[in-house]
């Protein structure tokens, strides 16, 4: 897997709860957190408790079992964002997190990761860290001390803190290359490989801007390194697209052509808008 | 490095007042399109920018004659030089200044080029791709078949290629090509190889090159190549 995807963390979301009275609800709090998975790879998971009022108890059992779980590595690579617009659970939500030292993030919108900010008080020096590095979703060492003022010694442990408490994702450096904080905002649906061809190219490309400034690296070079990985793991697309431009051009259908070659417009300029707004 | 000049459809219809997707020919008769032409913005001894933003973000003015200012943005990523917005009454300081409208504009969010902008681009260039086959691919495999051992660089529309013919003995001429995978999908690329040598009727007939014969993959460029025996001729 490339390098960029493989910085990228899941995304999932649960809706919570379905309606129902306490007691069903407290029901399918315990149903939802024992089907919580372990998590190999770096995955954000957002409960999305908008719309349907709740029961405290039932929040109590789905919220402090699993962000205790997270907190302790028992399910993997996960971070907990609790997406409600309502402000009496935000505050039962921040004195759970208090109370129980859970890592828990809250936004009032799941499609807003960014705006998802801790539950419980950070020191400053430590909510700063965490806020550059949500700034820019990918950052290194330096560039999350260069931003903040931090001291470098100061900032690799703040990231570290902010690590092992489950607020941020790290990318393990070799060599020259150090280590890379991830935000949960880089969170992905898109699974690399299982696209349209068409679309291939832009999964990568929504990174790669990001990557290249966490990393150092040429953005045109992470370009090449993807595409040549893409092509080498996957010559069977390439392969079948070749057979179907051989065809058209072996029975002149310029107009397949043209649909063919412009299939992945409407995917790619979505990708560029995007990038052109940052 | 080429940059294609675009005008972005917000400022066509509200600005220029034409249609959307009005062909920039049909744009050049705006004077500021003129001068966004003409490469009046090159010859600027002065770079005046809209807003603050930097590097990669700079938007610069444009200034053609009197009255008529414009606003620039250079997409690198894309190779476009945008025309984002235009102003035909400026009068510095005034209520017609064209710069406090620029900012205005930048402050809504609505200067840089958007989704509608890029999809028209890519299928231009789609497009672009498809009118250049088979005549010019055609026509650089023969002129690389003409020159053995030296690259023979062009475009297949918006997709820059570079091919190398390397005599075998026994075998024939074997064709690398090189393709520049910056503009460019996968669809695309099997487009341009199969344009290339419409003889190698399946993919197997290919080969993943990890150079040319002549120098190593262009980075920046997003090279990857391919390598076939071409077909006596």
């Amino acid at each position: 897997m490339s390098y960029e995807v493989a910085m990228r963390p899941m995304l999932t979301t649960a809706r919570f709860p379905r309606g129902g009275a306490a007691a069903e609800q407290r029901r399918e709090a315990q149903y939802l957190f024992s089907h919580v998975t372990v998590a190999e790879s770096p995955t954000v998971l957002v409960l999305d408790l908008r719309d349907e009022f709740i029961d405290s108890g039932a929040l109590y059992q789905l919220v402090v079992p699993l962000a205790e779980a997270i907190r302790q590595r028992r399910m993997g690579h996960y971070a907990l964002v609790v997406a409600t617009d309502d402000d009496a659970t935000i505050e039962v939500l921040r004195s759970l997190s208090c109370e129980h030292d859970l890592p828990l993030l809250v936004t009032r919108d799941p499609n807003q990761l960014q705006a998802a900010e801790p539950a419980s008080r950070m020191s400053p020096a430590k909510a700063s860290v965490f806020s550059a590095v949500k700034h820019s979703r990918m950052s290194t060492v330096a560039q999350v001390a260069g931003s903040t003022g931090v001291g470098h010694t100061s900032a690799s442990n703040l990231l570290a803190d902010l690590v092992s408490q489950g607020y941020l994702f790290r990318a393990e450096g070799s060599g020259r290359q150090g280590h890379v904080y991830i935000h949960p905002a880089s969170a992905t649906t898109e699974v690399y490989g299982e696209d349209e061809e068409a679309g291939l190219l832009e999964p990568f490309a929504r990174d790669l801007d990001a990557v290249a400034e966490a990393t150092g690296r040429p953005r045109e070079e992470l370009l090449a390194e993807a595409w040549r990985e893409y092509l080498g793991n996957h010559s069977e697309i390439l392969a079948a697209a070749y057979s179907q431009a051989a065809e058209m051009l072996r029975h002149g259908d310029r107009d397949g052509l043209r649909r063919m070659a412009s299939a992945s417009a409407k995917e790619r300029a979505a990708g560029a808008a995007e990038r052109a707004k940052r | 490095m080429a940059y294609e000049l675009r005008v972005t459809a917000r400022c066509s219809v509200e600005d220029l007042g034409e249609a959307s997707d009005a062909p920039f020919d049909t744009l050049a008769g705006h004077a500021i399109v003129e001068g966004f032409r003409n490469k009046h913005w090159a010859e600027a001894s002065t770079v005046k920018i809209v807003g603050s933003g930097a590097g990669t973000r700079t938007i610069r003015r444009l200034q053609y004659g009197q009255d008529n200012r414009g606003a620039m943005w250079m997409d690198a990523e894309n190779g476009v030089l945008w025309l984002c917005a235009a102003h035909d009454r400026h009068r510095s300081g005034e209520p017609d200044d064209a710069f406090p409208y620029f900012d205005l504009l930048l402050a809504d969010g609505r200067l840089y080029p958007v989704d509608k902008d890029y999809e028209a681009l890519f299928r231009d260039r789609a497009n672009r791709l498809i009118d250049s086959i088979p005549e010019e691919a055609d026509r650089l495999v023969s002129a690389a078949r003409d020159l053995p051992g030296q690259e023979v660089r062009g475009h297949l529309g918006s997709v820059a290629v570079t091919l190398v013919v390397e005599s075998v003995a026994d075998v024939g001429d074997e064709l690398f090509v090189a393709v520049s995978m910056r503009e460019a999908d996968v669809k695309q690329l099997a487009i341009v190889l199969a344009a290339l040598v419409p003889e190698a009727e399946v993919f197997d007939a290919w080969r993943f090159a990890s150079s040319l014969p002549t120098r190593g993959l262009d980075e920046p460029a997003a090279e990857v190549a391919y390598s076939t025996v071409l077909p006596p001729r």
